[in-house]
């Protein structure tokens, strides 16, 4: 194709199909380029402590990753709040998705950036991969002065700190009362039975269901082949009437799509009209953990580590357990009546959890977190 | 009483302005540009267009490539993430959610083509304007509200306590709903899908002389022959054109399966971004996205072969 030319300017060699080419050709090559150089080795991690000499200057804020309402508002009403009050420094917070924050944090160190939070909430085997991954900084010993008054599940069993435990919660069995009576003592067994066909939730995630399972079985989820956990849990396909996450669950059960669910205790709170039962083989426990990205500015450090302190704080450990139904790991805290009423389902000593929890085995957890997520989600929905 | 005067001033800072503009155009040396217009004006289709290959290049990338989701650290290139998708322990899930994902999609397709259709031809044909703009406001009523809270309106619809539930129980039939099966599915995603389909077949109608009809229709032909053997077959490359798109837009469906579906009728989408945020794993996402990618492609292509489309201005061999 040639282009028609109003002027004697030289005739043109470069047609627009060259372009169209050069274009494209330049705009591949580019990103291309561009992610191949992307694609390296990561950016070694960084350690942070204390500076030496004293307190470092403020930070105008610090950002905390959360999960929205009712987390958000929690933290803001409680630790964020006296955080505050204390050091003069603001508390934003930041609502994007646990794993989606985890992959941000590690492309901005990969690329020797400032992570986009400060520190960040997730679940635990999170933390510990963070920490694997060289994308958290240890934090300061001495400015974690309420971690001594913590359980066992408080901080890494390995001893380090690159990661605090600030709650747990447990996985039992939720149910409407109105439509379906479940016994008091029962086994995880119960819910294979036929008469729950079409009636059950449960979550997308394995953890809730392969650690009972494996108990009922009498595996060790850290050694043991798991094939038969799957194949037992592919035979609850029939009674499975939908698959999500706690959202799904509430709006669900609440609609009366199903009965019954295995769901986090604190979401049953969120609803009127339901009760729960943790089953005699016990229910899984994970935790939430708080970590501090590294590539931050040494204050930046300094002062989210002692933002963290005060989340574990026994007065807004107290206020976490009211507010989200999760389980402080602060021993001083108050419980709510609802948590020492239930210890079955609410582990709070180390005598509640040795006797009544399922706790997820972190490192084995986040080791095989793909290929156990992989293997759960062909069973409950191949 | 309106003052007309006080607009002059007006008038006259906009030719100034325009003046400015000129002069600036010829300081620059603008004209000089003009042979290469053409080229300028392609510029954002060739960067969109490049930003869209740049992000296939990557997952093409990134899908063979091993991945260590623990460390997460990418690994030398490796057929790893293609074999994961065929292997066990997902192989046959995810083989069957490819064949739900392409079944459901192309009983979409035909369902909105079939029904699109008609609709479409009444709109050409009607002779009453306030039933043809009725009817083109009433496509056009679903695309005025979100994906999400379309799913969750049929929800209501066709879950236990819906509408479906109450009017089977009224006539004494024993129903739970409908949700969670593929039914509830293709309902929610044949709502947008045919007045989608309905509008990208409209053009192709309006092309067709009405006086063909006639002639079919003086010739003795009854309706049903003349739509048959006039109307379809000059029309097809519209019908074409609507099924790929209609098509395409299904096979990438998230919102319906996941909320009409109840999680358990995952396509897909629904998959991948289960691999990408559960499982951690963008390289093995990356491998399905291509996969899906490539039959959808496959799909497109035989349709178009197939179709009748034989040029940009929608000629047809029919």
């Amino acid at each position: 194709m040639t282009v028609r030319r109003p002027d004697p300017t030289p005739p043109a060699t470069f047609t627009r199909r060259d372009f169209l080419r050069l274009g494209t050709l330049a705009g591949v090559s580019v990103p291309v380029l561009s992610l191949v150089a992307a694609c390296g080795e990561t950016t070694p991690a960084t350690t942070a402590a204390a500076p030496a000499g004293g307190v470092p200057a403020k930070p105008d804020k610090i950002v905390v990753r959360t999960w929205g309402d009712p987390w958000r508002s929690t933290y803001a009403e409680g630790p964020a709040a006296t955080f505050t009050q204390k050091t003069g420094i603001p508390v934003e917070f930041d609502v994007t998705g646990f794993s989606e924050i985890q992959a941000k944090v590690q492309q901005a160190v990969a690329a020797g950036q400032r992570p986009p939070v400060d520190a960040v909430l997730t679940i635990e085997e999170r933390a510990f991969a963070a920490k694997a991954q060289g994308i958290s900084v240890p934090m300061d010993r001495s400015l974690l002065t309420n971690a001594s008054e913590l359980s066992s599940v408080g901080l890494p069993a390995d001893g380090s700190t690159n990661y605090v435990s600030v709650s747990t919660y447990s996985q039992p069995l939720v149910y409407a009362p109105d439509r379906v009576q479940l016994p008091e003592d029962l086994s995880w067994e119960e819910i294979w039975d036929p008469r729950y066909e079409g009636r059950l939730f449960v979550t997308d995630t394995p953890s809730s269901l392969m650690l009972p399972v494996a108990k009922m079985l009498g595996l060790d989820v850290t050694s043991d082949d798991l094939t038969p956990v799957w194949d037992k849990i592919a035979e609850l396909r029939p009674n499975i009437a939908a698959i999500g996450d706690e959202e799904e669950f509430l709006s669900g059960i609440e609609s009366g799509e199903f009965d019954i669910g295995i769901t986090l205790a604190a979401t049953a709170l969120e609803a009127e009209g339901l009760a729960w039962v943790t089953p005699r083989e016990g229910s899984t426990v994970s935790t939430e953990a708080f970590w501090i990205p590294t590539n931050l500015p040494e204050e930046t450090t300094y002062w989210t580590t002692v933002f963290v302190n005060e989340v574990i704080a026994a007065e807004n450990q107290s206020l976490i357990a009211a507010n989200l139904g999760e389980v402080p790991t602060n021993l001083g805290a108050e419980l709510p009546d609802f948590m020492k009423e239930d210890p079955a389902t609410f582990p709070f000593t180390e005598e509640d959890l040795e006797r009544y929890a399922l706790v997820f085995p972190v490192e084995v957890g986040a080791r095989n977190n793909d290929a156990w997520q992989a293997a759960y989600t062909a069973a409950i929905q191949g | 009483m309106r003052d007309r005067t006080s607009r002059a001033p007006d008038v006259g800072w906009g030719w100034r302005l325009l003046d400015v503009v000129i002069a600036v155009r010829r300081r620059l040396g603008a004209d000089r540009l003009e042979p290469y217009r053409p080229y300028l004006m392609l510029a954002p289709a060739l960067a969109l267009v490049t930003l869209l290959a740049g992000g296939i290049v990557y997952l093409v990338y990134l899908s063979f490539h091993s991945f260590d989701t623990f460390l997460f650290r990418q690994g030398p290139w490796s057929f790893e993430q293609y074999r994961r998708l065929v292997e066990p322990p997902s192989g046959d899930f995810n083989l069957q959610t490819l064949q739900r994902t392409l079944v459901i999609s192309l009983l979409v397709t035909v369902g909105a083509v079939a029904l699109g259709l008609p609709v479409a031809y009444f709109i050409v044909r009607t002779r009453s304007r306030a039933a043809r703009i009725l009817t083109l406001v009433l496509l056009l009523v679903p695309f005025l509200m979100g994906e999400v809270v379309r799913a969750f309106g049929w929800a209501l619809v066709l879950g236990s306590n819906g509408l479906v539930a109450w009017v089977a129980s009224w006539v004494g039939a024993d129903s739970g709903g409908i949700l969670g099966t593929p039914l509830a599915v293709w309902i929610g995603m044949m709502q947008v899908s045919i007045p989608l389909a309905t509008l990208l077949i409209l053009p192709a109608l309006t092309r067709i002389d009405p006086d063909l009809e006639r002639a079919a229709a003086t010739m003795g032909a009854p309706p049903v022959r003349v739509w048959r053997h006039v109307v379809t077959p000059l029309a097809r490359p519209g019908i074409a054109g609507a099924a790929a798109v209609v098509f395409l837009l299904s096979v990438a469906e998230y919102d319906m399966p996941a909320i009409l579906g109840l999680g358990r009728l995952p396509f897909v989408a629904n998959v991948i971004r289960s691999i990408y945020t559960l499982q951690n794993n963008l390289y093995l996402g990356s491998a399905f996205s291509l996969v899906l990618m490539a039959i959808s492609t496959l799909f497109v292509v035989v349709l178009v072969a197939v179709g009748g489309i034989r040029n940009l201005r929608g000629g047809s061999d029919g």
